[in-house]
């Protein structure tokens, strides 16, 4: 379809300018995080404690990074492209907003894929140095008790095979992946916001202010939310203004699943897949809105 | 064009293509579906947070509790990590005060997360109460066991809180019955809870001997011996191997059908010794 | 275009536009700006079409009205017969916008294949094009430099490129010269000729009067949103009323004998000053109403809501 390949060509184009502007070179500020935390916190008193504090802290990086780059790189969009005048050209071509748009976003999208997936990568790296770091004296110890082959070098065996599996389990959670993707669907979602507000904001801080205050103000949605449901009877104006924030403002702890991850909660994919779901649905409607305003919009 | 300058529409748009209109009834339409999608979704994640366990605290509390977790939003575990770091310091400078309300605020941030509530109360139970009954400031011999006495309370309120946190683990229930057993004097204490650790699913096969070790030592033979039965009709069919311990276990019913006098007809093991399953 | 061959060059004009208007309100105030009032103007296939106007006077606004960027307040605007703001409009359309900024991390090899796979060119098709554009508008030396370290006229002849990559029938050319040094600007010209050549129809907004009138068929003049004049340039550029008459010059005393000699014979208003520029003068003229006022109190298009 024409259509489909101009919004590609336009989102290559996004990502092309963000690898030109160096915006991955955010990697090697996560990679120092990554390593910092791996290599600062080894004298805990716990190895699972250890392995928590690199996941935290790498998580908690790539969080942050993330969601940088989701609202300044969206915020930055269509300013940029408005004050450079590159979309009267763009838009002089036989191409629709919503392409133009769509494009755009689509950019963003990959660009926070490419990074989160570099990120993890490094995070992946550092978790497995770190396993093999930890398990190498172990190993030494299991060679010495079987080449001992002592009274209790049968129970010694067992309790460090025992502790070894145990590392190798924290190590190697498969729920990460889990809390990577709903890492990344927060920034998506993020930069969906911004995206819908850069479409009627006159200047860049204001997109990056609004899209930050209902990131925040979504953050405390639910309390408002159980406030809201389990009071009808209340004073009519907090009800009122409570009834807004929860109708409008969308709930940002959905992706609160990650903390319970990475404190060792287990998740089911059942429950990521939702809220993946929500945020397609989430992005989708967002991304809709931004094309109405958008087509109406003065240029 | 200045951007601050409206258009003016002589025209204007029939009402069904004005953007604020449709802007406004996607929302509109969206809100309900919305609302109750998320509320779903929360209570889907409290489910994983606090694993159905009801906690016993008033609403007010839960309600703060949830607002500051929500606030946190994805860094909560590097916060929790920081307090985390803080409880060590005071570790190491004794600051036992500090310690616990680090501890405190730690597990409240990831109660699911279990090294927490075990090194916290540890830290409580066995460190600070041990400082204490050699704080060579406290007066006399009495204040000293009185503060010992007192950390180790502490140390166990951290266990129970774990507990109900972690319902689903045999390691808050594996402290509690070790801090019954070398904190409190208590075996009997200390058998009933192995004797629960050892039936969590993640529990290692050794604790379930345990309760019986402790039941004896509390000199509540008969239950112990029981134990001793069911554990040995439990591995009847399986080879004698390390953790499952089988001539351990016979030795102990041996010991305690002589010392009971259980008669022979209702003995496990009628005939003295030689039996094929001790070796030589 | 297949299409074009329907309709006849002087059934459909390559652009109509009928009482165009755009009006903006003035933030903070009770007023609205007039950006474009009431605008007729008629370009047939083929013809180089000259907009002429102060800055403020619209041109731009009509520019970007006929493609579709804004919308007109009241008022049609058409290219070849679709409306201005369809896709099949602006798919034979080309701009090269005002001070043309594009992407400064492309180099003009990769600018101009991302304008051509926009406008739905590939492969071979796309290398070809590609080729004959960098070509046309000599641009070799710039192929693999970022368009951040190109000059202003290189910038310029990039976006000439860039418009004509679909192949448009319609040019739309926002001060092509604008900044450009003299070379610099004698090659666009030069351009121009070549379009008109191929048989394109061309639209430019300029305030350069000189460059107007040496390619321009016909022009128009705008004033504070309102057309001045318009009409061929042969035609505005004849003053039917008055004869210009040009000599060597004389000393000063009998330039006066003359002057008296022809107003002995019935001529009136006698003048005598050097030949200008005959285009500055109607220009001046049209905007005449702009100027003769006080600074302060200059008429404006605003107005009163």
């Amino acid at each position: 379809m024409r259509s489909l390949d101009r919004i590609f060509i336009i989102a290559r184009n996004t990502l092309t300018e963000a690898m030109r502007q160096r915006v991955l070179n955010i990697l090697l500020l996560f990679s120092l995080v990554a390593i910092a935390s791996a290599f600062l916190f080894d004298d805990l008193t716990l190895e699972s404690e250890e392995f928590k504090f690199i996941k935290d802290f790498s998580l908690g990086a790539m969080s942050v990074f993330g969601l940088l780059m989701a609202l300044m790189g969206t915020a930055a969009l269509l300013p940029t492209e408005l004050e450079n005048r590159t979309v009267y050209t763009i838009l002089a071509k036989p191409v629709h907003r919503a392409e133009f748009l769509l494009g755009k976003f689509l950019g963003i999208l990959v660009l926070l894929g490419v990074a989160v997936g570099l990120m993890s990568l490094v995070f992946a790296v550092v978790l497995f140095l770190k396993e093999q770091w930890v398990l190498g004296p172990m190993q030494a110890q299991l060679a010495e008790v079987r080449a001992e082959a002592g009274p209790n070098s049968v129970e010694v065996i067992q309790h460090l095979e025992a502790q070894m599996a145990e590392v190798k389990e924290v190590a190697r959670d498969p729920n990460v992946i889990q809390a990577i993707l709903l890492i990344y669907a927060k920034q998506a979602f993020t930069a969906s916001i911004a995206m819908f507000i850069s479409t009627f904001a006159s200047s860049m801080i204001f997109t990056v202010a609004t899209t930050f205050m209902i990131y925040l103000i979504g953050h405390l949605q639910s309390v408002a939310r159980d406030e809201w449901l389990s009071r009808p009877d209340g004073n009519w104006v907090t009800s009122i203004f409570l009834g807004i924030l929860v109708l409008i403002i969308p709930d940002m702890n959905t992706y609160n699943l990650v903390d319970e991850i990475l404190a060792g909660s287990d998740v089911y994919w059942s429950d990521t897949g939702q809220i993946l779901a929500l945020t397609v649905v989430r992005i989708a409607i967002f991304l809709g809105l931004s094309v109405i305003i958008f087509n109406e919009r003065e240029l | 064009m200045n951007l601050l300058s409206r258009s003016v529409t002589e025209r204007p748009l029939p009402i069904w293509r004005r953007p604020l209109i449709i802007v406004g009834l996607v929302l509109g339409i969206w809100a309900p579906f919305k609302v109750a999608w998320e509320k779903h979704i929360d209570e889907e994640i409290m489910q994983v947070r606090y694993h159905g366990a009801e906690l016993n605290r008033d609403l007010r509390d839960q309600l703060s509790q949830n607002a500051m977790i929500g606030l946190l939003g994805g860094f909560r575990g590097v916060i929790a990590d920081l307090i985390w770091l803080a409880v060590t310091d005071a570790w190491t400078e004794q600051d036992w005060y500090a310690a616990e309300k680090n501890i405190e605020l730690a597990t409240t941030l990831q109660p699911r997360f279990v090294p927490f509530w075990e090194l916290g109360g540890w830290h409580l139970a066995w460190n600070a109460s041990v400082d204490a009954r050699n704080d060579p400031l406290l007066p006399d011999q009495e204040e000293r066991k009185r503060r010992e006495q007192f950390w180790i309370q502490r140390g166990k309120k951290i266990f129970e809180r774990g507990l109900e946190a972690n319902p689903e683990t045999f390691s808050m229930y594996r402290q509690l019955a070790d801090l019954y057993d070398q904190k409190l004097d208590d075996p009997a204490g200390a058998a009933d809870y192995y004797l629960l650790a050892s039936e969590m699913p993640d529990s290692p096969l050794f604790l379930e001997r345990f309760p019986a070790y402790k039941w004896e030592q509390a000199g509540m033979d008969e239950r112990a011996y029981d134990h001793w039965k069911m554990l040995w009709n439990r591995h009847l069919d399986s080879p004698d191997e390390r953790p499952i311990a089988k001539d351990k276990i016979e030795e102990h019913i041996r010991k305690l059908e002589k010392k009971l006098n259980v008669p022979t007809e209702k003995r496990v093991f009628p005939k003295p010794s030689s039996s094929p399953s001790l070796k030589p | 275009m297949p299409d074009s061959a329907e309709s006849s060059p002087t059934s459909t004009p390559a652009v109509e536009i009928r009482s165009l208007t755009k009006k903006y309100q003035l933030p903070w105030k009770r007023r609205v700006l007039i950006a474009v009032n009431n605008l007729d103007l008629t370009v047939q296939p083929g013809e180089v079409f000259g907009l002429l106007g102060p800055n403020g006077s619209g041109k731009s606004t009509t520019m970007k009205m006929l493609l579709g960027l804004i919308r007109p307040t009241s008022g049609t605007a058409k290219v070849f017969g679709l409306p201005a703001d369809s896709i099949k409009a602006r798919a034979r359309m080309g701009l090269l916008p005002e001070n043309p900024y594009f992407y400064k991390f492309l180099n003009g090899d990769e600018t101009l294949r991302f304008f051509g796979k926009l406008c739905g060119l590939k492969g071979a098709a796309l290398d070809k094009k590609v080729d004959e554009l960098i070509k046309l508008v000599n641009l070799e030396n710039g192929r693999d430099r970022p368009l951040g370290a190109y000059s202003k006229g290189m910038l310029q002849r990039i976006g000439l490129a860039q418009a004509l990559v679909h192949e448009p029938e319609l040019l739309l050319l926002d001060e092509p010269t604008a900044g450009v040094d003299p070379i610099g600007s004698r090659e666009i010209r030069d351009l121009i000729y070549r379009l008109r050549d191929m048989g394109k129809t061309v639209i430019f907004c300029s305030h350069l009067l000189e460059q107007v009138q040496e390619v321009s068929d016909r022009v128009a003049i705008m004033s504070l949103g309102n057309k001045m004049v318009e009409g061929p340039l042969d035609e505005l550029l004849v003053q039917q009323d008055t004869v210009q008459l040009a000599f060597d010059d004389l000393p000063p005393e009998k330039r006066e004998e003359a002057k008296e000699a022809l107003e002995k014979l019935g001529a009136k208003h006698v003048r005598l000053e050097r030949p200008r520029l005959s285009l500055e003068q109607l220009f001046l003229k049209a905007v005449e109403h702009e100027r003769v006022h006080p600074e302060g109190e200059r008429p404006t298009n605003e107005a009163k809501e």
